[in-house]
């Protein structure tokens, strides 16, 4: 009881600031440069390309150019399967609809940047945003 | 005026100590379940990942750690993902337990190492950061994707609604030490 009056935590201290101000440093400087430096090095150089997959299988390549269209997937290893895909003005692109149950693919909503991905994991689809040569992120998917 | 007949000493009851802390815990957890539901109503603030959340229920959870005990917190956090789930389905779930335990894991062992000594700011920053980071890496294992690009902006809103929440547990202190003070027994039954 009294315990708990004494242990009464403080709102900060001097060296709790120093360590929150030096986390914000760090992660502040890499958020500026991996949205703000480093796509203006890169901005006119390089237009980004989303990637579709089908497992390990490339389905697609498209240009984010900024044309907008919709089309529905056509994955011929498995007919069944509906997605339909929306680009959009913005440079992104999005699944607009799909035959899976859950939904996330559609609910993650419109990628621009190089590294961003959708996964449909029921149809075993994954959209990565990448370069015209290679399909970017850091290939956890291997 | 209506003077009671024989309303019960708060010091003599233990069974009435209990009640409270029930109380309080049903408090604590309905309190979670609406903010969760805030939160998930509230469109992903990651684009590019669905079922983010902003974790703002994890007041809540620090509140349950500083107050109560830790196990509070860990069942207040897993059972407000399992209401996530019936609210938003599986991949919410997955990333609304992760983020949470992750979350609470670093605030414990803070909590812990520095002898209850760390500030609130600092306590809840690393947890909420913790939160964030922790549903990307859940995401990014569920969905095999690689989400370096979003570490960073997770990160720094992380600090900043940890500062936040700091504030607020702050602010609402003293009236629970009061409240704590006049519902708990003045038998000393322990803090625990
Ligand atoms: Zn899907």
């Amino acid at each position: 009881m009294t315990e708990q009056s004494t242990n009464r935590p403080v709102l900060s201290n001097k060296r709790d600031i120093i360590i929150l101000m030096a986390l914000l440093g760090v992660f502040g400087l890499w958020l500026l440069w991996s949205y703000v430096v480093a796509p203006a090095l890169d901005e006119d150089t390089e237009l980004a390309y989303a990637w579709v997959y089908h497992e390990n299988t490339l389905l697609e390549k498209v240009a984010l150019d900024g044309e907008v269209r919709v089309w529905n997937l056509t994955v011929p290893d498995d007919p069944d399967i509906e997605m339909e895909i929306s680009s959009h003005a913005d440079h992104s692109i999005s699944v607009t609809a799909s035959d899976c149950p859950d939904k996330v693919c559609v609910h993650t909503g419109k990628i621009h940047m190089k590294g961003q991905s959708i996964a449909c994991l029921p149809n075993h689809v994954i959209v990565k945003i990448g370069t015209e040569e290679a399909p970017g992120g850091l290939g956890v998917d291997g | 005026m209506n003077q009671s007949k024989q309303s019960p000493p708060i010091r003599r009851a233990g069974g009435h100590q209990q009640i409270t802390m029930l109380v309080l815990r049903a408090i604590l957890l309905s309190l979670s379940f609406v903010l969760s539901a805030l939160d998930h109503s509230l469109p992903s603030f990651v684009p590019g990942v669905p079922g983010m959340s902003l974790g703002l229920a994890n007041v809540v959870v620090l509140f349950a750690l500083l107050f109560l005990n830790w196990k509070d917190a860990v069942f207040i956090t897993v059972t407000k993902s399992i209401f996530v789930f019936f609210l938003r389905g599986p991949v919410s779930l997955l990333l609304s337990v992760s983020g949470g335990l992750l979350a609470l894991f670093v605030e414990i062992l803070l909590w812990k190492l520095s002898r209850g000594k760390v500030s609130l700011m600092l306590l809840s920053a690393a947890g909420a950061m913790s939160h964030n980071v922790g549903q990307i890496i859940a995401y990014a294992l569920y969905a095999r994707v690689a989400v370096w690009i979003l570490i960073p902006p997770l990160a720094v809103m992380g600090i900043v609604s940890g500062v936040i929440t700091a504030i607020v547990l702050k602010a609402i202190y003293p009236f629970m030490e009061r409240w704590f003070r006049t519902h708990r027994s003045y038998e000393g039954e322990g803090t625990q």
